[in-house]
């Protein structure tokens, strides 16, 4: 795979993000980076491990959850190409949660090791990953606020536009349609409700003209009330350098 | 594994009929479930459960043959 394919959504999203600089970008595309093809629903690392490297998404979704003593699965975020879910890992030395796929993915593996020289050489990309890990919390603070309070359908809406924007920054929404490949499950362990309910939900918003959610794909109806609906401000998503 | 469909009725103003069904392994899964639904949509109708309402969620199998019921009844007074 060439190089610039390999990094490309990651560029793409500080470019727009955090103005980073071109010599950030230069050391970004010098990385040492390990590509790996995943299939779906696989575990790429777990609640526990102890890992040595961090994992880039070159292309397909992942997920984080966690799973509690009883079986159940919440899904906390959703995961997008140029995104670096377990950054974190290069200080929190045992996960906390699980990081899977949910579609075939192309994973590309960075060293702590390779991570850590890089920030200490360059404190413009150690400001870069700090501020990810904190949009990150910022994601959580509202990711927290739609499964404690918005009904279930905003809930779904709001999920849904926020993954929409995250995708827009890196060029893959289509005309206001995009890619969720989630089942009907997951999106009940994302918002916190049964299959059924999730079900139930996804029909009475297609029925309502609202969007429409066919394998995988979202389709949006009516931009007005979708976003009425999910009540979505895009601040906490700090999608520019001045935000 | 059976099908089991969670067809819901909402005094005589909603009834949402479920024709996707979910396959579970067993009706204890299937009772989880129900109970589990039942609780997050009463959380979700947030006001529009009216006094006298009869929120009501049915369990049925393939075959139609109703499993369990669980209804949540209002009443003012």
């Amino acid at each position: 795979m060439p190089s610039d394919a390999i990094r490309a959504a990651l560029i793409k999203r500080l470019r727009i993000s955090s103005a980073i600089a071109e010599e950030d970008i230069r050391e970004i595309e010098a990385l040492p980076i390990s590509v790996r093809q995943y299939p779906a629903e696989t575990a790429v690392v777990r609640d526990g491990e102890r890992a040595t490297e961090c994992c880039l998404i070159v292309d397909g979704f992942c997920v984080r959850s966690k799973t509690i003593a009883s079986g159940k699965r919440q899904i906390l975020s959703i995961h997008i190409p140029g995104e670096i879910p377990d950054l974190m890992s290069l200080f929190l030395h045992v996960m906390d949660h699980d990081l899977s796929t949910l579609t075939p993915s192309t994973l590309g593996f960075i060293s702590h090791e390779t991570l850590q020289k890089l920030h200490r050489r360059s404190p413009g990309i150690a400001e870069m990953f700090w501020r990810d890990t904190l949009i990150d919390s910022a994601m959580f603070r509202e990711w927290i606020v739609n499964v404690g309070q918005r009904p279930a359908p905003a809930r779904l809406a709001h999920v849904m536009i926020e993954l929409r924007e995250r995708l827009r920054i890196i060029g893959r929404v289509d005309g206001g349609n995009f890619d969720m490949p989630l089942t009907q499950e997951q999106i009940g362990e994302a918002l916190g409700i049964t299959a059924v309910h999730a079900n139930r939900v996804i029909r009475q918003l297609r029925q309502d003209g609202i969007v429409e959610l066919n394998r995988g794909r979202v389709n949006v109806l009516d931009e007005r009330k979708f976003q009425e609906l999910a009540d979505f401000d895009n601040r906490y998503l700090h999608q520019s350098p001045t935000l | 594994m059976p099908r089991f469909y969670f067809n819901v009725r909402n005094g005589d103003r909603l009834s949402d009929q479920d024709d996707l069904g979910q396959e579970l392994p067993d009706q204890h899964a299937a009772w989880e479930i129900a109970t589990r639904y039942a609780g997050d949509s009463l959380r979700d109708l947030d006001g529009d459960l009216q006094p006298e309402d009869d929120w009501r969620l049915e369990v049925q199998t393939e075959d139609g043959a109703r499993v369990f019921a669980i209804s949540i009844r209002a009443s003012q007074g």
